[in-house]
């Protein structure tokens, strides 16, 4: 039992990583980005491919992290360049990653076998590497929405439309945002790959889901206002995610039924009305006028 | 400072819903210029606004600023020289934010962004005074959300936000008209004041007829998409409310 809670954290820390980089592009940039699904698999076979030849494992894993920001850049660009809507643009690149992870990693699947890892056997390494880096990643976003670009991204989540006339150029914030959110799912597939000692083409699908699950059972109970408390919350959403589906495969759920119940578990708490705010899948850009009613006068 | 050239802008062309909003402007309008903007609904003054700003492209003519023509640049290079306020109050500002952030982004009109903290330095206490200007006591909630403001602090905010940075050009397009009105009074004392203060060319549209009587130096009606009164000066000065009044058809 305890090696199952163990198991559990361990992956949820790593798959947290994916869990905020779907939390900038949803929430902060209010971009419903699908290339994630392809991303995540990037990552797992740059990584991957990279180690199996013999490249330090550190470094594979920062390339996996700059391979998905140029999965990102090319889904920004399409939006933005080629003026192709926010969904088509995620599902391009998404279907585009699907050859070239199978290119990358030569084959469907790739094994790593004896080879250096950033993680080793011995018990909690895990826990401790992929904590560490979840927590210097979260200081290191933090600090980031706080710096001059950081804030500009947020507002153009918030407000696309002031950011124009204060004479900013939304375009590039927008491709440097998704780079980011989809390096970090990239990053968070690196880290999976190592920790289930494989790579495969089809490990993306149903990343946007999962994500999001995390994203709402974050806000849901946590949740709050603020960088800081947003990114912890996503982080223990995604923790607290792969509990409820290991409890949930104990308790005798198959394993292949895992992706059915999480995308129904997504559409009731988006459907049902007690909570509707909470999870509300896209914010408006302005919210509605109630709120402001309601606000001091 | 502006100057716009034959200005023609029709919408949906060469459909049967094809309308000629603007037909022909010529506009000259020259530093420290204040100018309320009149005429009835659907006359094209958001239009006229927009093209501006560059939010739309003219179908032709040119508009300059400062004698460069950039009736083909991006809006958001023009955003750099224009500071606006619309009358959503809405739509100035980013909810999600607090008003120290939303006013850290304003100081950065015309600047590259870079990785600086976006409030590290004197950036607060420069909000801090400026804020002090509204009398609003909003100085001391500086970390409040704006989302949770009236829509008369987020239009003063707003309107802070669109001069701190002196743009050349304020674009107010009835920026009082939603508000209730003890804020829309608050709000054009305001714009008066800070108009005065800066000494930003600018432009009101307003359907308040005393408000574009007593405000500015000078008055301009649009009707069907063309200039139907310039009323500049001691000729202003002048008019009287019935007389505008029956200029209106
Ligand atoms: N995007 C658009 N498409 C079609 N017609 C438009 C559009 N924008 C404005 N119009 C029409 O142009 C005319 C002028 O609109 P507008 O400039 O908003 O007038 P005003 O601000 O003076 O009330 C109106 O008849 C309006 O219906
Ligand atoms: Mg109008």
């Amino acid at each position: 039992m305890q090696g199952l809670i163990f198991l559990t954290i361990e992956q949820g820390l790593a798959f947290s990583v994916m869990a905020i980089g779907v939390y900038i592009s949803f929430r902060i940039l209010n971009f419903a980005d699908l290339s994630v699904d392809g991303s995540f698999p990037l990552g797992a076979a740059t990584a991957a491919s990279l180690i199996a030849a013999g490249v330090n494992p550190y470094m594979a894993t920062l390339a996996a992290f700059i391979a998905g920001m140029a999965a990102g850049a090319v889904t920004g660009l399409l939006n933005t360049k080629a003026h192709i809507s926010e969904l088509l643009s995620g599902i391009l690149t998404m279907t585009a990653l699907y050859s070239i992870n199978l290119r990358i990693m030569g084959k469907s699947n790739l094994p790593l076998l004896n080879e250096r890892l950033i993680i080793t056997d011995e018990p909690l390494n895990a826990m401790m590497v992929f904590g560490i880096i979840l927590v210097v990643l979260i200081v290191l976003l933090y600090a980031f929405f706080y710096t001059e670009i950081g804030l500009a991204i947020r507002a153009l989540g918030s407000n696309p439309k002031m950011l124009i006339s204060l004479g900013i150029n939304t375009d590039g914030l927008k491709v440097l945002g998704l780079s980011l959110s989809n390096g970090l799912v990239a990053l968070s597939g690196s880290l999976i790959a190592q920790y289930q000692g494989f790579a495969d083409v089809g490990m993306g699908i149903g990343t946007i889901v999962i994500g999001l699950a995390s994203v709402i059972i974050g806000e849901m109970l946590i949740g709050g206002s603020g960088i800081l408390r947003s990114l912890i919350s996503v982080a223990a959403g995604s923790i607290i995610y792969r509990m409820a589906i290991s409890l949930a495969m104990r308790a005798g759920m198959p394993p292949t039924d895992l992706k059915l119940v999480t995308a129904v578990g997504v559409i009731l708490i988006l459907t049902l009305p007690q909570f509707k705010g909470i999870a509300k899948f896209k914010r408006p850009v302005i919210e509605p006028a109630g709120k402001v009613q309601k606000a001091e006068r | 400072m502006l100057e716009l050239i034959g200005i023609h802008k029709s919408f949906n062309r060469g459909t049967v819903d094809e309308v000629q909003v603007l037909k022909g402007i010529n506009l000259k309008i020259n530093d420290g210029d204040f100018v309320t903007l009149v005429g009835n609904n659907g006359a094209g003054k958001t239009t006229l606004l927009n093209i501006i700003a560059g939010s739309l492209f003219p179908d032709e003519g040119k508009v300059l600023i400062d004698g460069v023509d950039v009736t083909n640049l991006p809006e958001y290079k023009r955003g750099r020289l224009i500071g606006r306020v619309f009358q959503d109050p809405l739509m100035g500002t980013a909810p999600s934010m607090t008003i120290n952030e939303n006013m850290a982004l304003a100081l950065k009109r015309g600047k590259r962004l870079g990785f600086k903290w976006a409030l590290g330095g004197n950036t607060k206490a420069m909000i801090k005074d400026s804020l002090e200007t509204l009398s609003l006591g909003l100085e001391e909630r500086g970390r409040a959300g704006v989302g949770l403001l009236s829509g008369g602090q987020r239009q003063a905010i707003t309107i802070l936000m669109a001069t701190m940075a002196e743009p050349k050009l304020l674009l107010l397009d009835e920026h009082t008209a939603a508000l209730d009105p003890r804020a829309a009074s608050l709000i054009s004392e305001l714009t008066e004041r800070i108009v005065g203060e800066t000494g930003v060319a600018a432009i009101m549209v307003t359907h308040n007829l005393s408000s574009a009587l007593s405000m500015g130096n000078r008055l301009i009606m649009m009707e069907g998409g063309m200039i139907a009164l310039d009323a500049k000066g001691d000729e202003k000065k002048r008019l009287t409310h019935e007389e505008l009044l029956a200029m209106y058809v």
